[in-house]
């Protein structure tokens, strides 16, 4: 019996480790883990297939019947991952064929004669947080649709990606509330990119003209100066009451979203797209070229 | 359901893939520790004053960064090496925050706050100094469970090679051999016994932490931030829940928008020092009454901090 464990044992360890070699080394680890750790898993995995080639021979050693049932689980768990749909793309990407290249995206983009810088939402977001939204500035952003009937009573979609900075289980969404013409045409979960500038939102008055007016205190405590009522829009200037993004926008399986309250994307074109080879976003760049 | 169950299973593996290269390293080192360093040599490096065995813990993370998911195999080593409790504790609740991958991740993640990293240090630092300090008089035996990981059964005898080297602490009691094929053997079989005790706590932790994750819905925090102190006492619970590595954690505080400032910073000082990853290992590898005030000394520590700032318009 002692031996039939140790056995199981070591199966279970070469297992687990020839895993986390294979994975490391395939297109597939972005689905778990940030890439930039595949390095950590390959040796991790290396070390394993050793220790469990070493533990056929410690024959002082019978494992406990739980520390093996805990290996069988988590070997249980992996292969539910790859086989059960995951709403966050999809279609499971299947090729073993190595490591994913790098993906080279210019720096800038045209359409219809616009230029536009190409950026991630997480990187809009933190270059938000850093006060460095420059003005006038034109982006290229990529995400899934979101939709809520506030958000369609009000004239907005959101698109969203999953920020993932160590593993899937610390993954945020971040995203960016977005105007357009029509919400009802767009599918919830479809990918899309948006293109457009980025413009204040002020209690839904999405207005540069008024943004400018009005000091940033005000703005953000949504009065005008000296704690009057807000200015009025332009008329003729639709005014929509958007919902606070605080808390109001859930993204499923993520306990946490982040939707700037302070600007939005004025859409000139959304274009459908192909989902991204990697959906996630693992990296930030603090300037051009972004890693969009 | 389906959508559900595959963000369960792929958040768990996830877990599991994140954590074990450190609880691997963790075993490995506990390993050589065991293999190659005698308790004579482990005691003239320890200072001979509280005050300096105390700060020798809590800031040893800066030399020897050490993930929580690893660091409890580290610790026992330690103390059965004879590293005093009043190092070893500090270390094992410091280490995984007061380390320089930490530092910077939470400083990156709140975009250069440097009020974050130092909130965020102190709410740890208190604690573990606390407990260094209650545990001067205490020695291994008096802190740790004598439940040894199979080591009375790698004897020479019966394995048929020597197994231990010089310097081995298990109190197995038998003759070690000092060859260099049995070193690395030695090496190789307390590390793999190591890291399956422990991978058993890691899964564990996993599944449970992925399951808050996939399954409980995201409106429920909402109910949490009504007030700074409820604030505070449901993050300090998620973060306990999520069990999230404490390299990442700060991006995920970050992220919860709405939540005060101290509710965010009692979540990523909490995380590293109780999660349900750690949380049954405490009771495997220590005495009953020292897992509980592993556990309790940092939760309440953590909470009266946090609210107390909180009250005074932190």
């Amino acid at each position: 019996m002692g031996q039939m464990m140790r056995f199981l044992e070591s199966c279970l360890l070469m297992w687990s480790g020839a895993f986390m070699l294979v994975l490391s080394n395939s297109t597939l680890y972005w689905q778990f883990l940030n890439p930039r750790y595949a390095w950590i898993t390959m040796v991790a995995g290396g070390v394993l297939v050793v220790l469990g080639f070493a533990a056929l021979y410690n024959r002082a050693r019978t494992p406990r019947t739980d520390e093996l049932l805990a290996l069988t689980v988590a070997a249980g768990l992996a292969l539910a991952a790859f086989v059960l749909p995951n709403p966050y793309f999809a279609e499971p990407v299947s090729r073993l064929d190595g490591p994913a290249a790098p993906m080279v995206t210019p720096a800038r983009i045209t359409v219809d004669g616009q230029e536009y810088v190409q950026i991630n939402l997480a990187e809009l977001l933190n270059m938000e947080g850093n006060n460095t939204m420059p003005q006038n500035a034109r982006f290229s952003v990529r995400g899934q649709v979101l939709r809520t009937p506030s958000l369609d009573a009000a004239g907005f979609i959101a698109i969203h990606r999953l920020f993932v900075a160590c593993c899937f289980a610390d993954a945020t969404a971040v995203g960016y509330l977005v105007q357009v013409d029509d919400p009802h045409v767009f599918t919830q979960g479809d990918w899309v990119r948006v293109t457009g500038p980025v413009e204040r939102l002020q209690n839904g008055i999405p207005d540069p003209v008024l943004a400018q007016a009005v000091p940033q205190s005000a703005v953000q405590a949504g009065t005008g100066e000296n704690g009057t009522a807000a200015p009025q829009p332009r008329p003729g200037h639709v005014v929509a009451t958007v919902p606070g993004t605080s808390g109001s926008i859930a993204v499923q399986g993520v306990l946490s979203a982040i939707f700037s309250d302070v600007y939005m994307v004025r859409a000139e074109h959304v274009d459908p797209v192909p989902m991204p080879d990697i959906p996630f976003v693992f990296s930030i760049h603090q300037q051009e070229p972004y890693a969009y | 359901m389906l959508d559900s169950l595959s963000i369960f299973a792929t958040a768990a593996t996830a877990i599991i893939l994140e954590a074990a290269p450190f609880l691997l390293l963790g075993s490995v080192i506990g390993a050589l520790l065991e293999v190659f360093v005698s308790p004579e040599a482990m005691a003239r490096c320890i200072p001979r004053s509280l005050a300096a065995r105390v700060l020798m813990g809590v800031f040893g993370g800066m030399v020897l960064p050490t993930c929580e998911c690893g660091i409890v195999p580290v610790v026992r080593r330690m103390l059965l090496k004879g590293v005093p409790p009043s190092v070893a504790v500090p270390f094992m609740l410091a280490a995984p925050v007061i380390n320089p991958v930490v530092i910077a991740s939470t400083l990156f993640a709140f975009q250069g706050d440097v009020s974050a990293v130092v909130v965020r240090c102190l709410l740890v630092l208190v604690p573990a100094m606390g407990l260094g300090v209650a545990l001067r008089a205490f020695n291994a035996q008096d802190v740790l469970r004598h439940v040894p990981i199979q080591l009375p059964q790698f004897s020479a005898g019966a394995a048929g090679h020597e197994t231990h080297a010089d310097g081995c602490g298990c109190g197995c009691g038998h003759d070690h051999g000092t060859s260099g094929r049995g070193t690395v053997l030695s090496v190789l079989f307390h590390t793999a016994a190591e890291f399956v005790s422990m991978a058993r706590f890691l899964v564990l932790g996993a599944v449970v932490s992925s399951a808050f994750k996939a399954f409980l819905p995201p409106h429920v925090l909402s109910y949490f931030a009504s007030t700074p102190y409820l604030a505070i006492l449901g993050l300090m619970l998620l973060a306990v829940l999520l069990s999230i590595c404490s390299e990442a954690d700060a991006f995920v505080a970050k992220s919860f928008a709405g939540f005060p400032f101290m509710s965010k910073m009692a979540f990523l000082a909490i995380g590293p020092m109780v999660d349900l990853k750690l949380i049954p290992l405490f009771f495997m590898v220590f005495r009953r009454r020292v897992a509980f005030a592993l556990v309790i000394v940092p939760t309440v520590t953590v909470f009266f901090m946090a609210a107390v700032t909180a009250y005074m318009g932190g």
